[in-house]
């Protein structure tokens, strides 16, 4: 098992709480790492890099065939809530989009980076992720953190359910300062360890508002 | 959907009941499809050990274990049954094995616990030698420990116990995987009451439609693929059959291993549900551009009139040739058979010599993959020889020329896009006709070193001059068919020589079915075509002249006149025979008139008359000065 996926799971084991918190409405954590154990691990990427890994894709076509894992990594009990949930989201069933996300919650190592997330789904085909800024974070290269964060969140959405777009908006203060859409098919293509967030974030019709 | 068992574990099934000594042969390497549900999901595919450990423990087997002569016993799917086997047999497990030498003098090697194994009767025991074909060096070369340890081994299914268990009674049990049965030595197996062989083969068309139709058919794209395009198929069932018979067609003769390969391929790709017979190529040739899917239908239309310029008097060949090139294009090619992975097309070109049948392959190479050496062609009068079948495929490992690999194989894998052409196939000694009638019905071929090579993307052209005589009733040879005689008459004549040739001569009818109606008859040059052939290469010998040499050459009509009385004189020997004749009666008295004049470059010369009989025919030519010329 790689470092980033120890921590990361070290992470969603202690982040049961900032779980409930972030799936709520109107309840999202309102400032960054609410557990110290975000300080204490030297481990995690610095936002910078933080676009050029994912989360591994959830293989929902693998998940509805078979009870039991097959790729002999994933955890029983995690591989058992796929299975029950695979033919709901392989019919496109918001609802069970939502069940997931809140179950497998993907985004809990990327909640040190940002004040708050929320995501939405606008239909099978689109989720819409919205998160807010953290200000200490936008002091260097507010444009690199922007992107890089919208681009790492999409990365994450795409890997843990069957969408084919996702909309990230990036918002400080409530005013939105990136709005960008992304398309799986073009994520594919994307060689992330050599691309520029920003560029990319530009290529991909990205609006940066205002900073 | 009822379950689908093979033939193999129906046997396995069978005889481990009544036989204590199971040899599995042949394809133990692969994956196989786990037909029911049990402890192990159905339609699962697994590496065929546990396959085995899943089989065995779900029919009430209460020790499963596994021999490797690198490792010893071990169970790397139950661990637990590892320790109860040490347990019950007085050996030691260490690092989740029981390490034991397949031969030696002690009661800790393998076949002696095999031994304890098979005769105790406290708990159902099998006990599964893995990768048994390097056990020893060789059956021809074993020492007496070899031939103890496999005494042992004898003994051990002989003394099989039969163990009373919740789910009945069980006999002890000894599977042996082997790749093939004579890495074994023969008396272990042959005329052995106690033993049972198995054969393992690759998937058959059931086998690789059920794993295409199943439960793992989603699993074959990836997620986002399969949510937004199977709501398409779900709603056209009988798109959704028609792709998976393709599919099923095009992975004939692929292991489990292969199709799982595939399957991922898939998956990493994102390849959209209709695409997915593109990952057969993709697998089998690698990155490659498909030139059959890159073809224009208004290059293919003007493909008439384009040969036509090339290959002259052969309309009715033509025709047909190009019917098999539109059959492949649209996809019809091969809808009445079982098979989609044989080749695009099958030609057999006979006729005779010098009509085309070479240039028209060459044509077809240069029409469909845009280039002439796309056309391969091997001459069989090179393999007239009964080992010329290792200079096809390769030769066998530890023949000199292994390493080489074949011809015919390195060709294809090099290029799978191509026309291959088999010139003079009559002359083809007969071991090779069975390896064309593996291409010819399966599309494939495998070289001595083991690699398979795929024909489903090539047109495979046969040429022969058969037929053109024919034996009489005193075994003496005579011409059977002549210029005089019309193209339906010549059409008729080779036809049914050809199909007497493979039918009487040969014996292989079944070569003859798998050509079924491509045989497309060649007829002689006649005048019309004959004028029409010397004039482009009178032409061709004009312009390179004026290219290479700056040397402008006009022929005066009462000149070409004879020159065409004599070049056409005789056409029974087709197009090659004009070329002849062009080359006795033009190049090569033009060419010694040039040197004796001195003319090495930029001139105009005027060829006045030929004196063809003269020994060596001579033109008559004179230099015309260039006023007179720029003036004309």
């Amino acid at each position: 098992m790689s470092n980033d996926m120890r921590s990361r799971r070290s992470l969603l084991d202690g982040l049961s709480d900032v779980v409930g918190d972030l799936w709520g409405e109107d309840t999202l954590p309102s400032a960054a790492p609410a557990e110290p154990v975000y300080a204490a691990k030297p481990a995690l990427p610095p936002f910078t890099k933080l676009w050029k890994i994912a989360d591994e894709p959830i293989d929902w076509t693998e998940a509805l065939a078979s009870p039991t894992p097959t790729d002999g990594l994933t955890a029983p009990d995690k591989w058992a809530l796929y299975h029950t949930q695979a033919a709901a989201v392989l019919r496109g069933d918001t609802e069970a989009y939502l069940s997931v996300l809140r179950a497998a919650n993907p985004m809990a190592d990327l909640m040190p980076y940002v004040a708050a997330l929320d995501v939405s789904t606008a239909n099978a085909d689109t989720l819409r992720a919205s998160f807010t800024v953290r200000s200490d974070l936008m002091e260097n290269n507010a444009r690199e953190y922007l992107s890089g964060m919208a681009l790492r969140i999409a990365r994450d959405l795409f890997a843990a359910l069957p969408v084919t777009n996702v909309n990230v908006t990036g918002k400080q203060d409530g005013t939105p300062l990136l709005t960008v859409s992304f398309q799986k098919a073009e994520l594919n293509k994307v060689r992330f360890a050599f691309i520029d967030p920003v560029d990319f974030v530009l290529q991909s019709g990205g609006e940066f508002i205002q900073e | 959907m009822a379950p689908l068992i093979s033939k193999w574990h129906r046997e396995l099934e069978l005889f481990s009941a009544v036989k204590p000594l199971i040899i599995l042969e042949g394809n133990v390497l692969d994956e196989y499809r786990y037909p029911v549900a049990g402890s192990i999901p159905e339609d699962s595919l697994v590496p065929l050990p546990e396959y085995l450990n899943g089989f065995l423990t779900d029919n009430g087997y209460e020790q499963v274990v596994f021999y490797s002569n690198l490792v010893g016993f071990m169970n790397p799917y139950q661990p637990s049954m590892l320790q109860e086997f040490a347990r019950h047999n007085g050996c030691t497990a260490e690092s989740g094995a029981i390490p034991a030498e397949f031969k030696g003098n002690t009661q800790e090697t393998a076949p002696n616990i095999i031994r304890r194994a098979m005769s105790q009767t406290r708990a159902a025991t099998a006990v599964i030698m893995e990768l048994a074909s390097h056990y020893i060096i060789s059956p021809e070369r074993m020492d007496q420990h070899d031939v103890n340890s496999f005494n042992l081994l004898m003994q051990s299914a002989m003394s099989a116990a039969t163990v009373r268990t919740p789910m009945g009674r069980r006999q002890n049990l000894l599977i042996i995987l082997v790749s093939k049965l004579n890495d074994l030595p023969a008396w272990f197996y042959l005329s052995n009451p106690l033993c049972k062989t198995i054969l393992l083969e690759a998937p058959d068309r059931e086998e690789r439609k059920r794993l295409i139709s199943g439960n793992a058919w989603p699993t074959f794209f990836d997620s986002t693929v399969y949510r937004t395009d199977m709501p398409f198929y779900e709603e056209h069932p009988e798109e959704l059959s028609r792709l998976r018979e393709k599919f099923v067609g095009l992975t004939e003769g692929l292991t489990f291993t292969e199709l799982d390969a595939m399957r991922r391929l898939s998956k990493a790709e994102c390849t959209p549900i209709r695409d997915l017979c593109t990952i057969v190529d993709l697998y089998k040739y690698g990155i490659k551009e498909n030139p059959w899917q890159n073809l224009s239908m208004d290059s293919l239309r003007s493909a008439k009139q384009d040969f036509q310029k090339r290959i002259k008097g052969q309309d009715p060949a033509l025709e047909r040739t190009l019917d098999v090139v539109k059959r492949a294009v649209t996809g019809m090619n091969g809808l009445s058979s079982s098979s989609t992975a044989k080749p695009k097309g099958v030609l057999f070109f006979a006729g005779p010599t010098g009509t085309g049948k070479t240039e028209t392959a060459k044509a077809l190479a240069e029409k469909l993959f845009g280039d002439e050496s796309a056309c391969i062609r091997f001459d069989m009068s090179e393999y007239g020889q009964s080992h010329s079948d290792q200079k096809l495929l390769g030769a066998p490992p530890g023949y000199v020329g292994y390493e080489a690999g074949g011809q015919l194989t390195n060709a294809i894998k090099k290029n799978p896009f191509a026309i291959v052409l088999f010139d003079e196939i009559e002359k083809a000694h007969s071991s090779i006709l069975d390896k064309f009638l593996q291409i010819l019905e399966d599309g494939r071929l495998t070289d001595g070193q083991g690699h398979t090579v795929y024909f489903s993307e090539t047109i495979i052209i046969f040429t022969s001059n058969l037929g053109m005589y024919v034996k009489d009733d005193f075994g003496k040879r005579q011409q059977n068919v002549t210029i005089d005689m019309d193209y339906p008459e010549v059409e008729k004549r080779l036809r049914t020589a050809v199909e007497d040739h493979f039918k009487l001569e040969l014996g292989r009818p079944e070569i003859l079915n798998r050509i079924g109606e491509n045989i497309v008859i060649f007829d002689f040059i006649r005048r019309e075509a004959g004028e029409a052939i010397l004039r482009s290469q009178v032409d061709k010998i004009i312009r390179r002249m004026e290219e290479q040499k700056a040397i402008r050459i006009r022929v005066e009509d009462a000149a070409y006149a004879c020159l065409q009385e004599a070049a056409l004189a005789d056409l029974s020997n087709g197009g090659r025979g004009i070329g002849n004749q062009v080359e006795a009666l033009l190049i090569n008295p033009l060419s010694r008139w040039l040197f004796d004049n001195s003319v090495i470059e930029d001139a105009d010369v005027v060829i006045e008359g030929f004196d063809v009989a003269a020994r060596p025919p001579c033109v008559r030519c004179r230099i015309e000065a260039k006023e007179e010329a720029c003036h004309e």
